[in-house]
């Protein structure tokens, strides 16, 4: 190392900016060459003093910074607790939740509106309703006037599929138990005036047509009937029918047991 | 650093802790007024927490920190500079009736002068001997802090203690 070399070097030791072996260096030319240390140690005076003592910062400046980074932190949540939700909302399953939600609303609502344009056309479902009804009992009274057998069963089945009978209807019923010349039939005819006994009409006919009833099958069928219905009326026209001597024996039989059943 | 970075804010305090003096110190050696000192360090912190995503891991935390610093000196000397228009006067009035140095006559001569030299000393020249004496900052560090290649650092810092030697010479002198 040289003079040149030497002055150069001074600030950057001072600095600490030598590399060590520069340092080590610097130091044993300093030390070989005393006659530039009075140059060294007024530069480093300079550099030592070339600032002034820096008095300490108050406790107010930590006050204010601590005071600002709560703020600032506080201010960080606020803006996390935005972007959580905000992330909660640009999910993918949650906005296809949020579609699937939609839609069911939508539905429901389409729905409802579309229920209650139903209510509306129910008096035209029930008007609708009423005229089948009254095809299907011209449809019966009709079938039954058949010489056909067959159409008259088709006729008497048709009843069974009435909501409500008509007086007609049962009249016509009855006339078929009475008059038809076909025991199925009569038979039939017998099965769907069953259903009706509650009305009072039924009962009376049901009584009355004992007494014209020839056919052995529907003098029993109606024997289990007014058991059934516990009868007394029928009692008299069962015992005028025992009387005839026409009637099938066991039909006889059958109806003594039953009169002794009904009392 | 990172971590106030990802979020963790809290963290700011330690960095604080670690800093305050050494950025307070280079803000009073620049304007030899603690109160305004005190604020500009507030001022740094509110910086480094507006400026956190410009922090990389690859950058030293005290040479961007730092590098905040000086804008926020630049700013206040530019904002000093606005409010007052007769700012060279005040400053050359303020230097020459200063009451510290009135009142350190006990002191020796030659502080006073040196004082008086630093005080003549431009703030870029000022700046550099500052933060040349950190003994965490190196040629490379001053360098990027100010703007400049390490050694353009080297050469200002040299040139800026020569300057001081001038000054302080020519007030012995007169």
């Amino acid at each position: 190392m040289d003079y040149k070399e030497f002055e150069n070097s001074i600030v950057d030791y001072l600095s600490e900016n030598l590399s060590t072996e520069k340092n080590k260096e610097f130091e044993g030319f300093l030390k070989a060459n005393p006659e530039f240390q009075k140059e060294f140690n007024l530069t480093k005076s300079f550099w030592n003093e070339s600032l002034e003592e820096v008095p300490t910062p108050s406790s107010k400046m930590d006050m204010d910074f601590y005071s600002m980074l709560k703020a600032e932190e506080e201010k960080a949540n606020q803006v996390s607790m935005i972007t959580k939700i905000q992330n909660f909302f640009s999910l993918k399953l949650v906005k296809q939740f949020a579609y699937t939600l939609a839609i069911l609303t939508i539905g429901f609502f389409v729905g409802n509106w579309f229920n209650t344009s139903d209510n509306l056309s129910e008096e035209k479902i029930e008007v609708a309703q009423k005229e089948t009804q009254d095809v299907r009992s011209q449809l019966v009274l009709t079938l039954l006037d058949q010489p056909s057998a067959n159409k008259r069963l088709q006729a008497v089945n048709e009843v069974n599929k009435l909501n409500k009978v008509t007086k007609i209807i049962i009249k016509a019923l009855f006339s078929t138990l009475n008059k038809d010349e076909n025991v199925n039939v009569r038979l039939s005819a017998l099965e769907a005036l069953k259903k009706y006994t509650e009305i009072p009409l039924v009962r009376e006919g049901l009584i009355s047509s004992i007494a014209n009833q020839t056919s052995p099958l529907v003098q029993m069928e109606l024997a289990d009937l007014m058991v059934v219905l516990q009868e007394k009326k029928a009692v008299k026209s069962f015992e005028k029918l025992i009387d005839k001597e026409d009637v099938n024996t066991s039909a006889k039989q059958k109806m003594k047991e039953s009169i002794q059943s009904i009392i | 650093m990172l971590k106030v970075k990802e979020g963790e804010i809290h963290k700011l305090g330690l960095l604080y802790e670690r800093y305050k003096k050494r950025l307070f110190g280079f803000f009073y050696q620049m304007n030899k007024n603690a109160s305004l000192s005190e604020d500009l360090v507030q001022n740094v912190f509110i910086r480094v927490l507006k400026y956190k995503h410009t922090f990389h891991d690859k950058s030293k935390f005290i040479t961007w920190i730092f590098q905040i610093a000086r804008n926020e000196i630049y700013d206040e000397f530019k904002k000093a500079k606005k409010e007052n228009h007769n700012d060279l006067e005040t400053v050359s009035y303020f230097l020459s009736s200063d009451k510290n140095i009135e009142g350190d006559l006990e002191e020796n001569e030659n502080k006073i002068n040196l004082k008086k030299a630093i005080a003549k000393l431009s703030p870029e020249k000022k700046e550099l001997i500052v933060l040349s004496k950190l003994k965490e900052l190196k040629y490379r560090e001053v360098g990027e802090i100010v703007g400049c290649t390490e050694g353009a650092a080297r050469t200002k810092v040299h040139r800026a203690l020569n300057d001081l030697k001038q000054i302080y010479l020519t007030l012995e002198n007169a």
